[in-house]
């Protein structure tokens, strides 16, 4: 697939994110922030799957919604081929859309269930006046659309709801594609499927990705499965990118302690390997991002933490050539 | 070693508008003591009515069609679950067979606290007083490691997370002492390093409490270390059962190899693509009356579509429902 040389497609520097709680009481009138994203910097480059790995409540999501400006960033810049998104209005917006596409992970939510799949797939042609509804250009396209995901086009008139779950996330892809975008946001895109369908989708994504030369941000909680799609990856706590690196670095030598336990508590198909490996169990949950704690927002669970770890926020660097990471320890 | 649970040609089915859902088709198993069965299978496969029937939970009305036997020997006498009146599975369910479910908030009562609710089984089933049931709640909560116990017990459902509201599942499960704990999809909507804390937890409890369980869910992974045999289930069919290391080393049913193939190895090369297995599961309206996974199998051939494949034995306790299982299985050797 991709290699290191492949241009810079999407920047992302120091993003912020934060939603603001209703003011409790008359007199308080400070706002209590959650941070759901607190500065993450990283880059997305042509023809590349980028992973967004962590726990639900990390900020992956709105950090994939930050970047198609679908939630307007508190901070920080996103730049797509060199245009900076933040700073566009609502109508330069919408003319970057067709570039720039999502695939969500709940398709039963995501697909009007009073719309035929035709009119689904063939509504981003419509708004974008590519095509008028009806005509035999948009047919045309559509049925080509349904093929490129394996969906019989035959089925154009059929409800999302006569479709099985694996189907309807072709649906949602056959969308996603209707407009040749250049970079497609999977927000746990496969996490909903049966595991023998999940490999369907997972196939689709990979074939549309040669063909097309596309770039994913595939945001997903399964380690393994993002490892394995996965060209580079981050991984996210609390708001914050604890660790980057390409794949074979992350999963094989990793430097942070949250991607260590992560890895370590993600099982894997192999008996003979899961009973004699020794799992980094971490103790407690997931702090709140209301109240996110002090320093490092890790310094709670880790098994490493020392005293500097709970004062000063540690800094993000690259200790190696394309290996980022926030530790102290590191 | 006498088998604690024998399960044999259990068949479920219900009568709706739609037809007749065949759910779970002649399963049979042995659960031995202290030994961990997984029932691994996709939504719709039967995994849970197969539990929900032993546990007495699938109304006796008629539309709901239930036959076979599933022998419990408490080891002081045997007797069928299928069979027993309402009241006798009472004593059994919560008692003798403790029960976690995937998702804790729906299986806890939102408007008792969780004290309450830990401290009903100890009441109704080993007949203690309260003061006993509050000092017994309060040691059951400190052995699933939920801290400062004394004061939990007065919160209600909603102040936990999922991953404590999870151990307060297991906490009541296991308050009764029962021989076997069921367990469906214990760790699925938690995430990783909640799920393997709860892995952990289960794991060792049922070494400490010689208990055996059967555990239930999709995921060939979360299993492989942690079930000593593992039963595999497609349509409401068993189709594969085997010691842990056998089934992964040479699943023999096309369908294993199938889930096995999907599942991405952490050592494959992305250039690689999954083994995926192509169209979806068969709708279960009709009795199986040829190879349920026909239709989705790169293998078939006539004899699949007309004729129903039985379990056979392949050696080392390997049982797997397919015609060319034992030539499938030699390709592995």
């Amino acid at each position: 697939m991709s290699n290191e040389n492949n241009k810079t497609l999407i920047e992302v520097q120091d993003l912020k994110v934060h939603f603001y709680l209703k003011a409790s009481g008359f007199f308080n009138r400070k706002r209590q922030a959650v941070k759901a994203v607190d500065g993450v910097t990283f880059d997305v480059r042509e023809n590349e799957t980028f992973g967004l790995v962590g726990e639900s409540g990390c900020g992956k999501s709105t950090t994939g919604r930050g970047i198609l400006q679908l939630i307007r960033p508190t901070a920080g810049s996103v730049r797509f081929e060199n245009i900076e998104l933040t700073k566009l209005g609502k109508e330069a917006i919408r003319c970057m859309r067709p570039k720039m596409q999502m695939i969500f992970q709940d398709s039963y939510d995501s697909l009007n269930p009073r719309h035929p799949i035709g009119r689904i797939i063939s509504d981003p042609l419509v708004i974008h006046g590519i095509a008028r509804r009806g005509s035999a250009e948009l047919k045309e396209r559509v049925s080509e659309l349904m093929n490129m995901v394996c969906l019989n086009p035959g089925y154009v008139n059929r409800f999302p709801h006569e479709f099985s779950g694996g189907q309807r996330q072709r649906i949602g892809v056959a969308r996603a594609l209707a407009l040749n975008p250049k970079f497609i946001v999977c927000d746990e895109s496969i996490s909903a499927l049966d595991v023998s369908i999940q490999a369907q989708i997972v196939n689709l994504l990979q074939e549309l990705q040669e063909q097309f030369g596309l770039s994913y941000l595939f945001i997903a909680h399964d380690l393994n499965m993002v490892r394995f799609i996965s060209n580079r990856v981050a991984v996210m706590y609390i708001g914050k990118i604890m660790e980057m690196a390409d794949r074979q670095t992350l999963f094989k030598s990793p430097l942070h302690p949250y991607t260590k336990s992560l890895i370590s508590a993600a099982p894997t198909p192999n008996p003979k390997f899961e009973r004699n490996r020794q799992r980094i169990i971490l103790s407690g949950e997931v702090p709140s991002a209301t109240n996110p704690p002090k320093g490092c927002v890790f310094n709670t669970r880790c098994p490493i933490a020392f005293e500097r770890c709970s004062q000063e926020i540690p800094e993000y660097r690259e200790v190696a050539p394309q290996h980022f990471v926030a530790c102290h320890a590191v | 070693m006498e088998p604690l649970l024998t399960v044999k040609d259990l068949s479920v089915s219900f009568n709706t508008t739609d037809g007749t859902v065949y759910a779970v088709n002649n399963i049979s198993f042995d659960l031995y003591p202290g030994e961990t069965l997984a029932l691994v299978g996709e939504s719709g496969c039967g995994k849970s009515v197969t539990t929900m029937s032993l546990l007495g939970l699938i109304p006796k009305i008629s539309g709901n069609n239930m036959s076979g036997t599933a022998v419990f020997n408490d080891g002081v006498s045997k007797k069928d679950l299928l069979k027993m009146s309402e009241e006798g599975i009472r004593k059994v369910r919560g008692g003798q067979i403790g029960f976690v479910f995937q998702d804790p908030l729906n299986s806890l009562n939102p408007v008792m606290t969780i004290g309450q609710q830990i401290a009903e089984p100890l009441m109704e089933h080993l007949k203690i007083d309260k003061n006993e049931a509050e000092r017994r709640t309060i040691e059951l909560l400190e052995r699933v490691h939920i801290p400062d116990a004394a004061d939990r017990i007065r919160i209600y459902p909603h102040e936990l997370s999922g991953g404590m509201r999870q151990r307060v599942m297991i906490a009541i499960a296991i308050s009764c002492s029962p021989k076997i704990l069921i367990a469906d999809e214990p760790t699925t909507a938690l995430d990783v390093t909640i799920q393997a804390q709860i892995v952990d937890l289960i794991e060792n409890l049922s070494k400490e409490l010689n208990l055996s369980v059967i555990w239930i869910t999709h995921d060939l992974s979360v299993v492989a270390g942690l079930a000593d045999r593992v039963l595999v289930m497609y349509a409401g069919t068993g189709i594969e059962i085997a010691q842990v290391d056998e089934l992964y080393d040479y699943p023999s049913h096309p369908y294993t190899r199938g889930l096995l193939g999907a599942l991405p190895n952490p050592d494959m090369e992305s250039s690689k693509r999954l083994i995926s297995i192509p169209g979806s599961p068969p709708d279960i309206y009709t009795a199986p009356y040829s190879c349920v996974f026909a239709s989705r199998c790169k293998f078939a051939f006539d004899l699949c579509h007309k004729e129903l494949p039985k379990l056979v034995e392949l050696g080392n306790n390997h049982q797997a429902a397919c015609f060319i299982a034992e030539q499938l299985r030699s390709e592995y050797v």
